[in-house]
């Protein structure tokens, strides 16, 4: 037992999207304070998209984040859809998933290979990284760059991407765009794969800790763009049933909000995904992730960086299984009519469960908004494992040594501050 | 697969011009300058347009020889200023890497660690004035049209004294 006091203050993480700190205050031994402080400037988002109509909210909340633009528009255009009672086609819903491995894939390249491997591997970043693993860095950059091109078959362009519209998509992609694409994820494979076998290898540490999973699941496939919301603790709901048992709270030290599900912080994210879905990875993925000789589901958070870049795997395994019998379509999107009525849509966005839920009127103007991204919804958890996984390193560690590890945790959630704060709302009394 | 980043450095004499930019006011400036430049360069100089420095420069750099950058600055001089630094010359404000961007000096960091630094790379920030609304501001407008034209002059004049070999 330590008898020092300590206090450690982060002020500002880097290697994390967004602004947020840490504070962490040992007194006798003990945490005293451990706190995630989010001062990201508020966002208004919610408040931005009432009074606008139904298809301008696909490209504003595009703007929520630039990592994971699709991952807003897929559950917004399912809310919607489900708002005006829409049936997207069989095509439609291929290509969204075709669409969302684009994303998943540049996502999580990025945060595998640039973020979160120089923790693992003992460096401050990945310049530093790139001297010695100059293979491993660009084959991040490589996957980061398929992915890219991924999303810019049917969106467009790569950043924002503007190819996506309530009920499907503006255009659909030629068969010659298609095949270059195809051409460009299957000599990806090996990259893939390497990357999997390579991450499992990382010497990371062994922390079990028990925490709730909650993902999506679909029927027949990895979840993406649909399914039903689960926990490991047997939740087996619709997505419109969600405000039923998830609520967001205000804490003094954030502008984000913190997410719990019958009052407990859970876990969303590749991990969580994995846990749930084990028995709906395709055939070459769980091949691979059984050579890992890792065992899922897992209670190392750490497994997350395993859990991503499996998912990089199975993203272009499915892009390709999609993309191999792809025909032109009669018509890239469903019909849309508005009618007045509330709906709920929620994705798999790389970083987690992504929530949103509109109520329009029969002009189809948006009356009501609300969004709920994974950030917000790990904030309780990231925060409940910091303080698991220091008391577990052991805080007579040295500072450096304790900072290092507490920015080590919350990285490994790959945390997009930037989405996941809002404000609160003022009720304003005068007298 | 086109190979985004070959293992091998080639010898190349590709020059390429690339504007860094956002549809947001003067910061758009790096965007100007590429669609100035447009149709009034030797065919063999690239042109392109990014929003963000990042893995996406990094591949932009392959096999380039000669890198021109354009990219709004900001300190304290007058809006509409141009200066040419070197890439040792640029500092960021803030700090880290974020997931959704490299730095521009991350990203030439993170280039030379790669071995795939352009041989010559040239850095030109014009001084931004407002970032709002779409448009340039008169001064970073003018600006933009002083150094394309000093880009057209420079880029000519030393590939016509040095031939490209081939591409």
């Amino acid at each position: 037992m330590t008898e020092r006091s300590v206090s450690i203050h982060v002020p500002a993480l880097t290697r994390v999207e967004g602004e947020g700190a840490l504070r962490l205050h040992i007194e006798q031994g003990q945490i005293a304070e451990l706190a995630l402080d989010i001062f990201e400037p508020p966002r208004y988002f919610e408040k931005f998209l009432e009074g606008r109509r139904y298809h301008e909210v696909i490209d504003t909340v595009a703007r929520i984040c630039g990592i994971c633009p699709i991952a807003y528009q897929m559950s917004a255009a399912q809310a919607l859809e489900n708002a005006f009672a829409v049936q997207p086609s069989d095509w439609v819903r291929d290509m969204r998933r075709v669409f969302y491995c684009g994303e998943w894939l540049q996502s999580h390249a990025l945060h595998v290979h640039l973020l979160a491997a120089p923790d693992f591997l003992g460096f401050d970043s990945v310049v530093g990284m790139a001297a010695k693993y100059p293979d491993e860095v660009r084959r991040g950059l490589r996957l980061q760059a398929l992915g890219n091109e991924v999303i810019r078959l049917l969106g467009a362009r790569s950043v924002h991407p503007v190819g996506a519209c309530v009920g499907g998509f503006f255009r659909a992609p030629t068969e010659v765009e298609v095949e270059r694409i195809f051409e460009q994820l299957r000599a990806a494979l090996p990259d893939a794969e390497a990357l999997v076998m390579w991450a499992a290898g990382l010497a990371v540490p062994d922390d079990q800790q028990a925490f709730v999973s909650v993902s999506l699941r679909h029927d027949s496939d990895y979840p993406l763009a649909e399914g039903r919301i689960v926990s490991d603790q047997g939740l087996d709901i619709a997505v419109d049933e969600y405000e039923q048992h998830f609520v967001e709270e205000h804490r003094a030290q954030s502008t984000a909000l913190f997410s719990l599900l019958h009052g407990e912080p859970y876990l969303v994210g590749p991990l969580a995904r994995l846990n749930l879905n084990l028995d709906r990875l395709p055939a070459a993925s769980r091949n691979l992730l059984d050579k890992t000789g890792v065992t899922f589901p897992s209670g190392n958070m750490f497994h997350s960086l395993l859990a991503r870049a499996l998912e990089i795997h199975l993203a272009i395994v499915e892009a390709i299984r999609l993309l191999e019998r792809y025909c032109l379509p009669a018509t890239p999107h469903a019909q849309v009519t508005p009618q007045a009525g509330a709906g709920c849509g929620a994705t798999e966005a790389p970083r987690g469960l992504l929530w949103h839920r509109y109520a329009a009127d029969g002009d189809g103007i948006i009356r009501a908004a609300r969004i709920v991204p994974p950030t917000s919804q790990n904030q309780a958890r990231i925060e409940a494992d910091l303080h698991r996984s220091l008391l577990s390193f052991g805080l007579a560690q040295p500072d450096d040594a304790l900072r290092l590890r507490a920015e080590t945790v919350i990285r490994n959630y790959d945390p997009c501050i930037s989405c996941a704060t809002h404000f609160l709302k003022i009720d304003v009394r005068r007298r | 697969m086109r190979d985004a980043l070959p293992e091998d450095r080639c010898e190349t004499s590709l020059t390429r011009v690339i504007g860094l930019g956002s549809p947001f006011g003067d910061d758009r400036v790096g965007w100007r300058v590429i669609e100035l430049l447009r149709g009034s360069l030797p065919p063999d100089i690239e042109l392109l347009a990014l929003d963000r420095p990042g893995a996406a420069l990094i591949s932009a750099m392959q096999d380039v020889h000669w890198l021109v950058l354009v990219d709004a600055l900001s300190s304290d001089a007058q809006p509409g200023r141009i200066i040419r630094l070197e890439p040792h010359d640029i500092r960021n404000v803030g700090c880290g890497f974020s997931s959704h961007n490299l730095h521009l000096q991350q990203t030439l960091e993170l280039a030379r660690s790669l071995d795939c630094m352009p041989a010559r790379v040239d850095v030109y920030g014009i001084e931004l004035g407002v970032v709002d609304g779409l448009d340039l501001s008169q001064e970073v407008a003018a600006a933009a049209h002083r150094l394309a034209a000093r880009l057209r002059r420079d880029l000519r004049r030393t590939i016509e004294a040095a031939p490209p070999s081939g591409t």
